[in-house]
């Protein structure tokens, strides 16, 4: 019950937020936020602005993705897919340059003044010391240190992150990473114990700090959990891998299409995991998922150009139902595989989610499909009961309206078959399927998935 | 039993308009340990140090710390990252730098990272952080964080929504501070000034 009245809570909040906030950052944007403070802070440690700190954070990664890519370029026989690897570089960097470019335009608008004065007496002395009166001037051995020390910290802090970002996260990244800085980094640094899974991790936000809590060395060294494995309060594991097959003659990418938990275990939020499938099948064709049914949709780059736009056009499909269970093996060689079978001269219909042809209104079947009025039955991760409700979706162009009982709420779009809210943290999505629609919802350390079907 | 999914966020977005609104009457007292903003002074959390949850050091770092002590200064941040496999993990990553001798060593998750050395790290006033990495956790909120450094204020200051969403930068005797909404997301130690005398700290 806790879980679901943070559910409602993170929709409530996100409507009544004040709005004008950008929707659906990709982690990689987020990972460049994450770790925007550390950039931010040099405005009130330094004296400056945070638009020239930014610039150089930027600047700075560029930089580290430049010589990543110009490695690859030069030594394109050390890589298996060295095309692959560049092409993943160069959209990650440009994903970050796009980021922190609205960062520092963010930035240049804001003329808020701040007291730097009182900020580097606090710094110095303690927010006890600070004399409101002291000369409304910069302490020099704050803005010396953030000068002559700060700046080369803040830098090659960020170039740890993103080291170990392109390590840990693309194919190929170790070995790059690797050429350009020899043995400087131990990638598997921390793994192990990040690799509890997500929905057994206490989330940062649910750490309470009530009187008498937990005491010093209560979780074992190195966590803030108890780790995998510990028989404390984890339960089974609730993940099982899924490889694929793909009998086509093309590289796939495969995500999940919907997602129903299995209500024998703790329920986890739906995976929004993808792998790249090629014909002859890679290692890395699998996926780790919560215990559930499933089925999966892949989507593959056809051979012509059918409406003449001068870009590629897509097909995708859908697979059939898989469940995994507690029985379910554990192991990547043995578990179930999904045959996936994309075919070259199919029909282009877009990529998942994408929908196939668009309307005259500009909608797509899926939207089509639940514009009106219907009933609706509901299977969520955080109650697993079946609940119905009548729903009435009417599209505009910003969006669809959402109504029930007398009340309406936009949602705007944000992609095809993607309506979302979305402030200060807080996220609801509805992503609108053949068969009704997906409901996400999270903020606030919680999250709910929602899988709706059309009465 | 059925339940209403979508009705019940509406019923509370108004229960909650209300609520906002009455929060807004002039002359309404504030609640004690509210957040503010700009020069706290005077400032007592609701916990004590004693019962705020402390970190768990690995044998790495506590091997470091029996090599070459605490740290003259560090930072830790706090974020996520996807793996290949589309996992996404939950990082705390230590800087602990020796300035005496320009040495940096990197933990994540506890674990050995990176480490450098380089000229040793001077600046007017910088001495060494009466702070250690272990009084700080994933997510404990502003009270916690004033009550493990013993602190009596702070000076808060939101940062813009477009920049760190919902984000603030808190500075302490010592230390700056990251948070997003009430939940802690970057701790850098600063030991200038008295700051930086263990002495002249709790």
């Amino acid at each position: 019950m806790k879980h679901r009245i943070a559910g409602i809570l993170i929709v409530i909040l996100a409507i009544l937020l004040p709005a004008g906030v950008g929707m659906g950052q990709n982690n990689d944007a987020e990972l460049a936020r994450e770790i925007a403070f550390i950039v931010v802070a040099d405005k009130y440690l330094g004296g400056g602005n945070s638009s020239t700190s930014l610039t150089l954070y930027r600047d700075n990664l560029q930089d580290t993705y430049n010589i990543k890519i110009d490695q690859v370029k030069i030594q394109s026989g050390e890589y298996s897919e060295p095309a692959n690897l560049i092409a993943a570089l160069e959209a990650e960097r440009d994903s970050y340059t796009d980021h922190v470019n609205q960062l520092i335009n963010a930035t240049e608008q804001a003329n808020r003044k701040v007291e730097i004065n009182l900020i580097h007496q606090v710094v110095m002395g303690g927010a006890d010391s600070v004399d409101p009166n002291a000369p409304d001037t910069p302490n020099s051995a704050v803005t010396d240190y953030a000068y002559s020390v700060r700046a080369d910290q803040v830098q090659q802090t960020s170039n740890q992150v993103f080291d170990g970002h392109v390590a840990n996260s693309i194919p190929e990244g170790r070995a790059v990473v690797n050429a350009v800085n020899p043995g400087r980094y131990n990638f598997d640094a921390g793994l192990a114990v990040a690799l509890v899974p997500p929905s057994v991790v206490p989330g940062e936000d649910e750490v309470t700090l009530p009187p008498g809590g937990d005491q010093p060395g209560a979780h074992p060294p190195g966590s803030e959990a108890p780790p995998a494995g510990s028989d404390e309060t984890l339960p089974p594991n609730i993940y099982k891998p899924v490889r694929f097959t793909n009998h086509g003659s093309v590289g796939v990418t495969v995500v999940v299409e919907s997602y129903i938990p299995n209500p024998q275990v703790q329920p986890a939020p739906r995976s929004d995991a993808s792998t790249v499938v090629t014909p002859i099948t890679n290692s890395s064709a699998y996926l780790s998922l919560p215990q559930g049914t499933y089925t999966f949709c892949y989507y593959w780059e056809l051979e012509g150009d059918e409406d003449d736009d001068g870009y590629f056009d897509y097909a995708h499909k859908v697979t059939g139902e898989l469940s995994l269970n507690q029985n379910s093996p554990d192991e990547v060689d043995l578990a179930p595989s999904v045959a996936l079978s994309p075919e070259t001269n199919s029909s282009p219909n877009g990529r998942c989610g994408e929908g196939g042809n668009i309307s005259a209104d500009g909608l797509t079947p899926q939207e089509l499909s639940n514009q009106g009025t219907f009933q609706y039955s509901f299977v969520c991760t955080i109650e697993l009961s079946q609940d119905s409700n009548i729903i009435t979706f009417r599209f505009t162009t910003g969006g669809v309206d959402v109504s029930d009982e007398g009340e309406t709420v936009l949602f705007p779009k944000v992609s095809p078959n993607v309506c979302e809210v979305t402030d200060e943290g807080y996220i609801a999505r509805i992503t609108f399927t053949d068969s009704g629609f997906n409901y996400h919802a999270e903020g606030d350390g919680e999250s709910d998935d929602c899988v709706v079907t059309r009465q | 039993m059925k339940t209403n999914k979508i009705p019940y966020f509406f019923l509370i977005i108004i229960i909650l308009i209300a609520t906002s609104l009455s929060c807004n009457l002039p002359g309404q007292d504030s609640p004690t340990n509210q957040i503010e903003t700009g020069l706290v002074q005077n400032y007592q959390p609701a916990i004590s140090a004693a019962a705020v949850p402390k970190y768990g050091l690995s044998e790495e770092q506590q091997t470091q710390l029996s090599t070459n002590g605490y740290p003259d200064r560090f930072t830790i941040l706090f974020f996520k990252d996807t793996l290949l496999d589309g996992q996404i993990i939950d990082i705390r990553q230590e800087s602990w730098y020796y300035d005496d001798v320009g040495y940096e060593i990197v933990f994540r998750n506890g674990e050995k990272f990176t480490e450098s050395t380089g000229q040793p790290v001077t600046s007017p006033e910088l001495g060494k952080t009466a702070y250690r990495p272990e009084d700080f956790i994933a997510g404990m909120n502003l009270d916690a964080v004033v009550a493990a450094s013993e602190e009596n204020g702070y000076y808060r200051e939101p940062t813009d929504n477009a920049l760190i969403k919902d984000g603030s930068l808190v500075f302490l005797k010592g230390l700056t501070v990251g948070f997003v909404g009430d939940a802690l997301k970057y701790i850098e130690t600063l030991p200038l000034g008295a700051a930086g005398d263990p002495a002249n700290h709790p």
